[in-house]
């Protein structure tokens, strides 16, 4: 059974019904039969959509609440600094950043599958899925 | 020594790699080695002697039972915590890139 490494926008569709990829990533969320993990980053960018898209603090809670719950599942990576080295030389090969290619690094390196809701930079390159696809 | 019979109804041990049928599901299984405190092995054996099955066949369902266990728990917080959500104006992927430290 493969594990899914869920990067920030996945976490963050679940949350707002008004997201294209709501279903998919919500039923993710509540799967059963999945193991599901995330990488450290999605701490900070999740309360950061929060508070500074979305204008709502009082969802950073939760938000935090779900990736705890991750933690005691699959687990939170850490962005140790070999992470990041594999992840610099990702963002060189793909044109992405350092933050999207810390994700793909994370589940090359674990074994798992990285799942996305951003199709331009990590899905339409190969290296995610999305929600539905998972 | 545990034997089982593939899906070609041979022997494993006839084979290269050993596919197996685990709860229905075709499968690879890989032979490991565990170490374990002498009074927790004893309790797999007895367990194993009790069900009539194998200290691998317990260790297995254990294994298997101990992270179902862990998923229900997530699954069913992660309910919890979804059930009462509001809009936002969707686009995730796009609100995480513009809320990123710029350069």
């Amino acid at each position: 059974m493969t594990t899914l490494l869920l990067d920030a926008s996945v976490l963050l569709a679940a949350f707002d019904p008004e997201d294209d990829h709501h279903e998919p990533a919500r039923a993710l969320l509540e799967d059963e039969e999945t193991t599901l993990a995330t990488l450290n980053l999605a701490r900070y960018e999740v309360a950061n959509v929060a508070v500074r898209a979305w204008r709502s603090p009082d969802s950073v809670a939760p938000l935090l609440a779900a990736i705890e719950r991750l933690a005691g599942d699959g687990g939170v990576l850490a962005s140790t600094g070999t992470l990041l080295a594999r992840a610099a030389e990702v963002a060189e090969r793909h044109t992405i950043s350092v933050y999207d290619a810390a994700y793909a690094a994370a589940a090359n390196e674990g074994g798992h599958r990285l799942v996305s809701c951003d199709e331009r930079n990590l899905v339409l390159k190969g290296l995610a899925v999305l929600p539905e696809m998972a | 020594m545990e034997i089982g019979w593939n899906l070609w109804g041979t022997l494993p041990h006839l084979l290269p790699s050993e596919p197996l049928v685990y709860l229905g599901i075709l499968t690879s299984m890989a032979k490991v080695m565990v170490s374990l405190p002498d009074d927790l092995l004893a309790e797999v054996d007895a367990e194993a002697r009790r069900g009539g099955t194998t200290r691998s066949a317990v260790m297995r369902e254990f294994a298997d039972a101990a992270l179902r266990k862990r998923r229900e728990g997530r699954a069913a917080a992660m309910r919890s915590l979804l059930s009462d959500i509001s809009p936002h104006g969707g686009r995730a992927a796009e609100q995480v890139k513009a809320t990123r430290p710029g350069p």
